[in-house]
């Protein structure tokens, strides 16, 4: 198992998009069936008012050279290339190329699948602060720094030294305004010696730079605007990242045997596009492209690869029936030694039960590894790297979420509720006298026999032939 | 005498050409007779009349594919049969056998049938089978109530009367018995089922009693004369009274059970639609035994074609069978493997949840615009091919299925899993 890890590891290791042509069709939405980035009468606006699929067509042609100028430039971190590619490419095609006609252009690459939720909120994100920095460099206003001192802050922090990348504003070149902002973002001390969580701090720097003259007016409105209005400080996930996701991990474990082929992709299981928790605000796949690198995602759906082979379900896998076999050693009463061989062949549904119990021990197994420190592996996860790899499909993952409830089962809220209540009832009758206490245990014993009857499943039973259960 | 080649020749060809229009005349004479239809719930029915296809001309119940005889008799039963009753059994069998085979060659599409030649159908027959000599003498054993497919066979060569004989389906005759005689009461009845259903909560909720009992006593002055004392001695009069209820309800089986056993297999169309199930399946699964895989499978075709929920059923003074539950919700038990377990109804179940869930599962395809996963009628004919007269439930008839789906399935991870789901829901973990 451990050479069948290495192998995707290895291969996903060799895959890199600096020099060659990155395979741009993966760029290709086929996992997310819903929109988050917004809503369905906007999906229907669009729709509209794109109808020309050739036209489609050469806007997504346009916009995926973009990306692959992009993919070939030196520095990643320069997210900014992207737009401007894009700009660039539609002003030689003379199309329009405002900011708003280029997120038109987005929004119609996410409501035909040429891009995904998390691309599309990216460039969208991007191409927002791009525009917004050449309005401001156009401004001609003097901006007023603070003179004040804060006397502990600034001997934490050395304005000088901080803002060396920002005595010039980052070119996109050399130089990346998102990589330099945070940068800066993360190197401001608070005045008691720590990291700084205060804004305030960063505003009052920010300030004072330019009072004494370290960045320009430009510069500071611009570093403002990043800090204030840009999404760039709740972004988690850098394009870069994104990029070696979608390059080396998605659709990387298709089976041979292609067993399913959607045809009317809204009607897919909405598993991918759903909220990870109540508590959670991102998507199943943001939470996956935000959690694991992409030999994790790798990983994760090699775990599913192994249960569904010893399941025998693996298309492209013949499966043995499973064997438990244990040989003993007798010491016979002449002295001489016998051995024996006892092999017990496992029955179909132990096989699947052993398969899913396997596949916890193997969850366990990865959670111990070093690379996937402080990052608690659930099994929704594991569902959701088998699904970007392309190991199992829409149709498969009503199944395969189920896998995990032999040791994770679920409990509706009736169940719950008339637990309590016989519970209740139950101590409750103690207290009365005979004989109603006898008569109310009887009535107590015949309903709860009816309840639990009815909540009673198949993975209740005990069935005395099977091992594993 | 000479004789001229040229004769011969046409001489051959007007035998040739005659015998040809009489066989073909032999298949074209269908007749109408009255036959049984169960009424769509419940133990009535009524005659009603249907054609018979594919008779032979020679106003017997003999035709291409069946010759319905009487007994231990070669010859076919005549229309004008002495006995009326007989008659009436013949067209019944004839009219629903023909269904069945329609159904195995039109539906499930099995080669083997197709090209299965004439079988004899024996009614009224009281011999049981002899594999050497066809028939055991009636004064030997005597069968009743029953019916039974056999395996084609011949007598050994040593024997001076040289036999040979193919598949047969023998519908004994019907007899009544009382049912106290037949069956040993065992508990199975729903006053001995419900007090064991509530057993385990009330011994649970008397030995909390018993200890929250207990702990008081720790604090009462006088134990003889203390409520607790006369407390905890009612609440063991309760155990006690439970557990004598449930050893007199085990004997109240006959209670609930009809006063005679009688069933008329000929005239039941579930039990002619299982017998012919038996002879299209014996390619693999050999009719020599009785056991529940084989009797389950059988079950499982003849309730696609009767598709009613109680298979085998009550039929007013024909049967009073208690019959198969397709939805009972019986859960695993090794002893369901036992011969003596061939009657249950476990294996249909298993099977009927299967279709039932392939039904469901293959519906949520369509609206995805995706073709059906697997025919599950298909998928099953598959498993028993796989299967044989030693195959038990958990291991043989589940991986057999599992393999059908792995082989004929769009998406075998999908249709496997559900099996999966079915199996477990029916307790086999």
């Amino acid at each position: 198992m451990k050479k069948v890890i290495m192998a995707a590891i290895l291969c996903s290791n060799f895959l890199n998009f600096g020099a060659q042509a990155a395979n741009l069709n993966l760029l290709y939405n086929d996992k997310e069936v819903t929109i988050a980035g917004f809503n369905s009468k906007e999906k229907v606006r669009i729709s509209a008012a794109y109808q020309d699929p050739k036209f489609n067509n050469q806007i997504k042609n346009l916009f995926y050279q973009s990306v692959q100028d992009y993919l070939r430039s030196d520095n990643l971190k320069c997210e900014f290339r992207i737009p401007n590619f894009f700009e660039n490419y539609l002003h030689k095609a003379k199309l329009n190329y405002s900011k708003a006609d280029i997120l038109e252009h987005y929004k119609m690459l996410r409501v035909n699948n040429f891009i995904d939720d998390i691309l599309y909120e990216s460039v969208r994100d991007i191409t927002v602060d791009l525009f917004a920095m050449r309005d401001l460099e156009n401004l001609n206003r003097t901006e007023k720094g603070i003179s004040k001192v804060k006397a502990k802050l600034l001997e934490v922090n050395d304005i000088n030294e901080h803002y060396e990348n920002f005595r010039k504003f980052p070119d996109e070149n050399s130089v990346c305004v998102y990589q330099e902002f945070i940068h800066l973002k993360n190197i401001i001390f608070s005045k008691d010696n720590k990291l700084s969580q205060d804004t305030n701090d960063f505003k009052y720097l920010n300030g004072h730079a330019l009072y004494n003259k370290v960045i320009d007016d430009n510069t500071f409105r611009k570093l403002e605007y990043l800090r204030t209005q840009s999404t760039i400080t709740k972004r988690e996930l850098w394009l870069q990242d994104y990029f070696k996701i979608i390059f080396n991990a998605k659709n990387k474990m298709i089976p041979e045997k292609k067993l399913y082929v959607y045809r009317d992709f809204d009607k897919e299981n909405k598993f991918s596009t759903e909220k990870a928790s109540r508590k959670e605000r991102l998507t199943r796949r943001k939470l996956l492209y935000l959690k694991y690198d992409e030999t994790q995602i790798i990983q994760l759906a090699t775990v599913l690869q192994n249960a569904s082979r010893r399941m025998g379900s693996d298309p492209d896998t013949r499966s043995s029936a499973p064997a438990i076999i244990q040989s003993f050693e007798v010491t016979l009463q002449n002295g001489k030694r016998e051995t024996y061989v006892e092999k017990h062949e496992l029955d179909p549904q132990s096989q699947y039960v052993y398969a899913r119990r396997m596949l916890r021990k193997d969850v366990l197994n990865l959670q111990m590894m070093d690379s996937f420190n402080k990052l608690k592996i659930t099994y929704e996860d594991v569902v959701m790297a088998a699904l970007e790899t392309g190991y199992i499909n829409f149709e498969d993952i009503e199944f395969v979420i189920t896998y995990d409830d032999l040791w994770n089962p679920t409990k509706s809220r009736q169940q719950k509720m008339f637990g309590f209540l016989f519970d209740v009832a139950g101590y409750g009758s103690f207290v009365l006298p005979p004989p109603w206490n006898i008569a109310a245990a009887i009535a107590l014993g015949v309903t709860e026999g009816i309840v639990e009857s009815k909540f009673e499943t198949g993975a209740d039973h005990d069935n005395p032939a099977t091992i594993f259960e | 005498m000479i004789t001229r080649q040229p004769f011969l020749n046409k001489l051959g060809l007007i035998l040739l050409f005659t015998s040809s229009v009489a066989s073909a005349q032999v298949g074209t004479c269908p007749k109408d007779f009255n036959v049984v239809e169960r009424n769509p719930k419940g133990s009535g029915f009524t005659f009603q009349s249907r054609t018979l296809e594919d008779l032979n001309c020679d106003d017997t119940f003999e035709g291409k594919y069946f010759k319905i005889v009487h007994g231990t008799n070669s010859k076919p039963i005549h229309f004008e049969h002495v006995d009326p009753e007989l008659v009436k059994k013949a067209a019944n069998v004839y009219h629903h056998l023909t269904i069945a085979r329609n159904h195995w060659v039109n539906v499930v599409d099995s080669a083997y049938v197709k090209s299965l030649p004439q079988i004899t159908i024996r009614l009224d027959i009281a011999n049981t089978f002899s594999s050497v000599r066809h028939f055991k003498n009636a004064e030997q054993e005597k069968n009743f109530n029953n019916a039974w497919t056999i395996p084609e066979g011949e007598t050994p060569k040593t024997a001076q009367e040289k036999l040979k004989w193919g598949k047969e389906i023998w519908f004994s005759p019907m007899k009544k018995l009382e049912s106290k005689k037949l069956v040993k009461s065992d508990g199975s009845n729903p006053i001995h089922q419900s007090l064991i259903l509530v057993k385990d909560p009330l011994m649970e909720y008397n030995k909390n009693a018993l200890i929250y009992q207990g702990l008081t006593l720790a604090i009462a002055d006088n134990f003889k004369d203390s409520a607790v004392y006369s407390n905890a001695l009612k609440t063991l009069g309760a155990v006690a009274l439970l557990y004598g209820a449930i050893e007199i309800s085990k004997g109240a089986d006959h209670w609930f059970m009809s006063k005679y056993y009688f069933i008329d297999t000929a005239m039941v169309p579930e039990i002619i639609y299982h017998e012919y199930a038996h002879i299209a399946m014996s390619d693999t699964m050999k009719t020599v035994h009785s056991v529940p895989v084989i009797e389950g499978m059988a079950d499982y075709f003849a309730a696609t074609i009767a598709d009613r929920r109680n298979m085998y059923e009550k039929l007013k003074g024909i049967s009073s069978n208690k019959g198969k539950d397709r939805g009972s919700k019986m859960r695993y038990h090794p002893f369901l493997e036992g011969e003596w377990n061939s009657t249950s109804d476990f294996t249909l179940s298993v099977l009927w949840q299967g279709r039932e869930a392939f039904e469901k599962y293959n519906k949520s395809r369509q609206e995805r615009g995706q073709e059906n996963n697997v025919d599950y009628e298909q998928l099953v004919f598959h498993a028993h091919q796989k299967l044989d007269e030693n195959s038990d439930i958990a291991n043989h008839l589940t991986r057999a299925l599992l393999e059908s789906c792995r082989d004929n399935c769009e998406n075998p991870r999908t249709g496997m899993n559900l099996l999966n789901q079915v199996f477990e829901k029916k307790g086999f973990n």
